[in-house]
This record gives structure tokens, C-alpha cells and sequence, in this order.
């Protein structure tokens, strides 16, 4: 090599050869991974005489290592490949090496003066091995030209990965974006049908109920839809709290169980139980983990035709125990049991758009049972072979003391309360002081704050009722001038807001609010309220 | 002296070789490069595919360039690969096209114009055309011919047709290259004689 230092002429050749390469990266642009190193492999074969080139690289990062190799100036065929990849699987892969003098080795077009080249700056981006059966291979100039490829190539090969993983979450956006556009359209439907029905002339009591009843499933299932979609806002930013407590996963296969029962049946699908008699106990957050198995339970209900068989049973290990959730459904291809966790990932249909979700339910399962310090799995046979989820949970200590959760008590019904309603949305404003009245309360409703705070002296409110996002006045300051406002008696406050991040709860506690509900409540919820506030206002009269 | 720019660039070699991802990339850098030859009272001298004709007339168009009235009156003429390139019989002819491109730029030149800037789209090199693989022993040898006559020549190049092998040739045979929409003297340029003996050597092997 120092005989090649002192050859002007072949230095001068080396410069020149590798100015040339640096115009090779012009041909990389739109271009994928591997076309990338064959570009590459093709224009070294013009300035080293070599014999044979092989790159051995994951294409994509989750890629299982992929090769190509030319010989004599050709791309070798899928039968030489296997040869030659046998015959190099004993080559040194771990760093780059160079022929050493009067050092040859074996390939099947016969020994060779071989280098190996990483392909980056570690050996995880893959390498290049480059032959030739010249006794001078490499020359100093020939290894830095190869050198010098297998950078640039290293690099247009991680430009390609990341161009690669760009249009694939921009696909997958998209795709995110019709199914959201979908799945919120689809319930507003029947919501906008029942809304006509009641304007039109002679409709009946009977239509009003079950109409009623559809709107408020729709609306229940939209907001389900949110709730998710804040759920991996909160996951994404790891500001989900769990509020962890001893369960018994039993009780929490029963509320899931429970959650999902109407869409097992509508769709006429068997579901087997099958649980110990024994308790069995984890620490974790009962909402969450009835959470993590209803999306299970909803996932199988989802891809498994009328009629099929789910079988819902729990697990244990040493030292965890689970849940599994088998179905008889359309099963899941190998290749995508890898990315049916990640967010907006399904798994393609034909037929069942009408029932497709968000794509969002499995990760953010195995998200939550990651939050538990637990797995989720999921194994399939193939198309037409069903699928089974697995959950496993740390296994807690069982707790013979767990205290036996108390019967449900029902709610007294609330006697009339005067509610003063706060909202800058007219509709919601009114619609929901309608149906405060229907309950049996006396409710005046604002649309602005400062008139909230001029008409509270003369109704005297037992609780008010305020949004949140409130021209001139948010609804947290509105909350602090009412608690200060003077000649008012006792009240209660309830923040009914669309805000519903845990920190949107503590800024409403922090300005005097005594509850917060998300919109759309629950009727139940806030009746449950008033019931507790009327029952209050009742011991001290 | 009139100016010979390309890309802003003004030109010290007669040969470019210039690669293109799109034909928009490709009009927008040169067209202004055709605009100033008719603004200057050069000659446009345009060899096309023949099925983008009548597109490349519109881009031209659509550049300023009045291309009935350049056409009418010699300033502008689009010839079609057979009418330059190919010969009768759809072959390409190394020998008479350097012949060609030796009479249009120099005896044969239109001496009521100031110049002569020749374009030509390559694409028939990719192509079945029968010596379709003397395409490099041309590159080489034009050199001379339009140093010689001192006309500028760009041969355009579409970027998604080319091995990694034939942009490291083209790149030996052009003093200057357009990648990128940026003009820029080659270092990778060898001289003629030894470009031709290697490939005379690469054909014996």
C-alpha cells in the first residue's frame, strides 16, 4: 500500500474515482433500500476491478437481514445467492477486515483476496464484502474508493429507511383519518334520524323511547370513540395515572363480560367462561384492566363471523396470572402478529368495514398491561384459524382481607334542587336545563359568565353547573368570582366540560368546583350527583 | 460576447451531461437556458423523444419562447431520435452522428445565428436500438468535436433509467455535469483518449 502513496499517477486516478462517487447519491433520491446498494455495488464495479461484491443489510429496520451479490458484473440468481450465502456463513461478520497479504479465501468462484465493509458506523447496519483475485487487492486507492461507497451507500441506505417509515405513518394517517371520518359518521346517522323523527307530526310516545334509546347508545358508543382517542393522547405522554387497588381478575372478566355482552349477542356469538372457583389476585386498576380485557373480548366479537364460539378463560404461571381470550374467528396472518399492537393497525377486510373501530384497542391494551407490568401476546394459526390474546398480569399476594365490595345502593330520588346552567353552547345550554327540568329540578340557564354572575344573587342556586371554555371568563375563573360573590347561600359547583385530561380535573378542584363530569355525561352519573347533593341539602334543613 | 449560462452557471466546456428526476425538473432548469439562445439570436437545435414533441413545443411555450415564429424562422429546430440520432434503419450510427453533430456545428452551422445549443434527450439509449452500445465511444468523442467547433451541447439523462455502472461512464465522458439543477465542472472527466481505450479493453475482455 505505501508503493501506492508514492504512484502520483494512481493517486491522481483515486481523487478523480472519488469525486466521481460523490455524485452517486443523486441517484438515490425516491429510491428504496436496496435498489440503493445495488446503484452503489454497480458503480464500484467501474473503478475496482473486482470479482464479486456482496451486501448483507435489513433493507427495512424490522427487516430480517436481506443479500444481494454480483458477479463478473451481474446480479447473481436466487441459486447462487443461497450458495453463496452458505458458503459466507462462516465469514467474519463483526467488524470490517481487509485481506491480509498472500491471505485468500474461499468463495464458490474459487479463493479470493475478500474485504469486509460495515455499512455505517456500527455493525448492526449490515456490510460489504468486496473480491477480487488480484494479487494486489486492495490497493490503497481501491480501498478507499470501496470505502468511500460503502459510506455514501450507508447513508442513502438509512435515507431511504427513514423515507420509508415516513410514507408509511403518513399512509397509515390517512388511512386513521377515513376511519375516523367513518367511525364518527356512522353514529351521527340514526342520531340526525331520531332528531327528525321527533320534529315530524304524530309521532308517538313509544317512537320517542325507542328512538331515544338509539341516540343514546350512538352517542355512548361516540364517546367511547374520544375516550380512546385521549387515551393514546395520555399513553403517548405517559400521564396515565393508575389507580391501583387488589382485584380479583374474575370480577374483572365479569365487568368486561358485562361491557360487551349486547355485541356478543348481536352477533349470535357463544361465549364460554372458563373460570377457577379460587380467587385470583393482582394489583391493578380495575377500570383500566376491565379496560384491557373488554377490548380484547370486543376485538374477537369483532373478527369472528355470527355465530362463532369465544371462549373467555383465565391463566396462571408461578408467577403470573391472565386472562386469554380465544375466538373461532378470521385469525391473523403471521406477518402482521408483529403490528397489530401498534396504533392504527388493522388487519385487512373486505366485508367488515362496517364494524372496523379505529385500529386503536389492541395497543392501547398491551399499553395499559405494559402499565401493569404485564404482556399481551397474541397467536394466531393463520387466516381461517382463529386467535387467541394473552394477558398476563404480575400474580399479587392473594388478600384473604380484600373487603367485599359493597352491594350498589340505589340512589334516592333527588328532590327538586335549582340549578343554575353556564354554557356559551346555546344547544347544549338549553338542552341540558330541559333535562334537568324533566328530573324534576327548577334550572336557569346563561350563555355568557358575566350574566351568570349578575343572575345568581336573585335564583340562589343549590349548584351550578358551568363549562369550562367561556367567553371573557373561562369557567374556572367564573368558579373563583362565584365563590365570592357575596349573598349567595350554600351551593355546590359541577365543572361539564369537553376538557377531560387528569389535569383538566385538578384545574377544576383547584378552582372551587366540587365535581367534574366530561362531556357528554351520563345522565346517570349527573343524576347520581344531584342525588348526593340533595340528600346534603336535606340534613341540613 | 453573447453570455452561455446554464443554471446560472456560465459554461467554460461545450459537453454537459445532465440528469433529471422529472421532465418538470428538466424544463425548469433548462428552459431558460433555450430562452436566452432565442433572446440572444442563437439557435435551439432539440432532439425528442418523438411521442413528447408536440409536450416539449407546449414547455417551450410555456417558457416565453414563441415556438411557431422560432420554428418559421429557423431559430428553432425539434428534430425526432430518427431524424439524428437513429438512422434509417432505427440503428444508432456512432460514426455518422458525430459527423452530424460535426456539420451542425461547424460547417454546416447557420451562420445567421450567433450559436448553436444543441439538446438531446437520451432516453433511446435505453432503448433496444441496435448500437445502442456505442452510446459512450459517442460521449468520448464528441468532446473534440464540440470543443472544436466551440457549440454547447446538453445530453439529458433520466436519473430513474440509469445503472450505478452507466452514471459513473457518462460521468467520465462529460467536463461538465448538471445534477440537482446545480452545473458543475466534473473531476470525474477523463480525457477521451484514455476513456476510449478502456472501454476498447472492456470490449476484448
Amino acid at each position: 500500500m505505501d508503493q501506492d502513496l508514492a504512484d502520483p499517477a494512481d493517486n491522481g486516478r483515486g481523487i478523480r474515482d472519488l469525486m466521481g462517487l460523490l455524485v452517486l447519491p443523486a441517484l438515490w433520491l425516491g429510491k428504496d433500500g436496496r435498489t440503493v446498494l445495488r446503484l452503489m455495488a454497480q458503480a464500484v464495479e467501474r473503478l475496482v476491478p473486482l470479482r464479486f461484491s456482496m451486501v448483507e443489510a435489513s433493507i427495512l429496520p424490522a427487516d430480517a437481514s436481506d443479500a444481494f451479490i454480483r458477479i463478473g458484473g451481474s446480479d447473481a440468481d436466487p441459486e447462487a445467492i443461497a450458495q453463496w450465502r452458505a458458503a459466507s456463513a462462516h465469514w467474519p461478520r463483526t467488524a470490517s477486515i481487509a485481506a491480509s497479504a498472500g491471505e485468500h479465501t474461499s468463495t464458490p468462484i474459487g479463493p479470493m483476496r475478500v474485504i469486509r465493509l460495515e455499512l455505517g458506523v456500527s455493525t448492526q447496519g449490515g456490510g460489504a464484502w468486496f473480491g477480487s483475485d488480484a494479487p494486489d487487492f486492495p490497493t490503497f486507492t481501491q480501498l478507499a474508493v470501496l470505502r468511500a461507497a460503502a459510506s455514501l451507500a450507508a447513508t442513502g441506505l438509512q435515507a431511504a429507511r427513514l423515507e420509508y417509515e415516513r410514507a408509511e405513518a403518513d399512509r397509515l394517517k390517512d388511512q386513521f383519518l377515513a376511519m375516523l371520518g367513518h367511525e364518527l359518521r356512522n353514529p351521527l346517522a340514526p342520531i340526525r334520524s331520531g332528531a327528525a323523527l321527533w320534529q315530524t307530526q304524530g309521532v308517538t310516545l313509544d317512537q320517542i323511547r325507542r328512538t331515544g334509546a338509539i341516540m343514546e347508545r350512538q352517542v355512548q358508543h361516540m364517546t367511547h370513540l374520544v375516550d380512546d382517542l385521549l387515551d393514546v393522547s395520555r399513553l403517548s405522554a405517559g400521564t396515565v395515572a393508575l389507580d391501583q387497588a387488589l382485584l380479583d381478575l374474575r370480577e374483572v372478566v365479569g365487568l368486561a363480560v358485562e361491557q360487551s355482552r349486547s355485541h356478543i349477542d348481536a352477533k349470535r356469538h357463544a361465549l364460554l367462561l372458563d373460570l377457577p372457583d379460587a380467587p385470583c389476585t393482582v394489583l391493578g386498576d380495575s377500570k383500566r384492566l376491565v379496560q384491557v380485557v373488554a377490548n380484547l373480548l370486543g376485538n374477537a366479537v369483532r373478527y369472528t363471523p355470527p355465530g362463532g364460539r369465544i371462549t373467555l378463560s383465565i391463566c396462571a404461571t408461578a408467577t403470573t396470572v391472565g386472562v386469554a381470550v380465544t375466538d373461532t374467528g378470521i385469525g391473523i396472518e403471521p406477518a402482521m402478529l408483529g403490528r397489530i399492537f401498534e396504533w392504527f393497525t388493522q388487519v385487512e377486510r373486505s366485508t367488515e368495514r362496517a364494524d372496523a373501530g379505529l385500529g386503536l384497542g389492541l395497543a392501547l391494551a398491551r399499553k395499559l398491561a405494559g402499565l401493569h407490568g404485564g404482556t399481551l401476546h397474541a397467536t394466531s394459526r393463520g387466516l381461517g384459524h382463529g386467535s387467541r390474546f394473552e394477558v398476563m398480569l404480575p400474580k399479587a399476594q392473594p388478600a384473604a382481607d380484600i373487603p367485599p365490595a359493597l352491594p350498589a345502593q340505589a340512589a334516592p330520588a333527588s328532590p327538586g334542587l335549582k340549578v343554575l346552567v353556564v354554557d356559551d353552547n346555546q344547544d347544549a345550554g338549553i338542552t341540558i336545563g330541559m333535562l334537568l327540568e324533566a328530573l324534576g329540578h327548577t334550572a336557569s340557564v346563561a350563555h355568557h359568565p358575566y350574566a351568570a354572575l349578575e343572575l345568581a344573587p336573585a335564583f340562589q342556586p343549590d349548584v351550578f353547573l358551568l363549562d369550562i371554555g367561556l367567553p371573557g371568563i373561562d369557567g374556572y375563573e367564573l368558579a373563583r368570582r362565584l365563590r365570592a360573590l357575596p349573598g349567595l347561600g350554600p351551593f355546590r359547583m359541577i365543572a361539564l366540560t369537553g376538557f377531560g385530561q387528569d389535569k383538566d380535573q385538578r384545574n377544576a378542584f383547584d378552582a372551587g368546583f366540587d365535581f367534574h363530569c366530561t362531556k357528554p355525561v351520563d345522565i346517570a352519573v349527573l343524576d347520581k350527583i344531584f342525588s348526593g347533593i340533595a340528600a346534603q341539602k336535606a340534613l341540613l334543613v | 460576447m453573447s453570455r452561455l449560462s446554464l443554471a446560472g452557471t456560465e459554461l467554460n466546456y461545450f459537453h454537459v451531461c445532465a440528469f433529471f428526476n422529472s421532465r418538470d425538473e428538466e424544463y425548469a432548469v433548462l428552459s431558460p437556458f433555450f430562452k436566452e439562445a432565442v433572446d440572444q439570436g442563437e439557435k435551439n437545435v432539440h432532439i425528442v423523444n418523438p411521442v413528447h414533441g408536440e409536450d416539449h413545443r407546449r414547455r417551450l411555450g410555456q417558457a416565453g419562447i414563441d415556438v411557431p415564429h422560432c420554428e418559421s424562422c429557423g431559430q428553432l429546430d425539434v428534430l425526432e431520435w430518427q431524424q439524428a440520432y437513429l438512422d434509417e434503419t432505427g440503428g444508432f450510427n456512432k460514426d455518422k452522428m458525430l459527423a452530424t453533430v460535426d456539420h451542425l456545428t461547424g460547417a454546416g452551422r447557420d451562420a445567421g445565428f450567433g450559436r448553436l445549443r444543441i439538446m438531446g434527450d437520451m432516453g433511446w439509449v435505453f432503448t433496444d436500438v441496435p448500437g445502442a452500445t456505442d452510446i459512450l465511444e459517442y460521449e468520448a468523442e464528441v468532446n473534440d468535436v464540440l470543443s472544436r467547433n466551440k457549440q454547447p451541447a446538453v445530453c439529458v439523462y433520466d436519473i430513474a433509467k440509469l445503472s450505478g455502472a452507466m452514471m459513473m461512464d457518462l460521468l467520465r465522458t462529460h467536463p461538465l455535469t448538471l445534477v440537482g439543477g446545480v452545473v458543475q465542472e466534473n473531476p470525474f472527466y477523463t480525457p477521451p483518449r484514455e476513456m476510449l481505450e478502456e472501454l476498447r479493453a472492456r470490449k476484448q475482455a
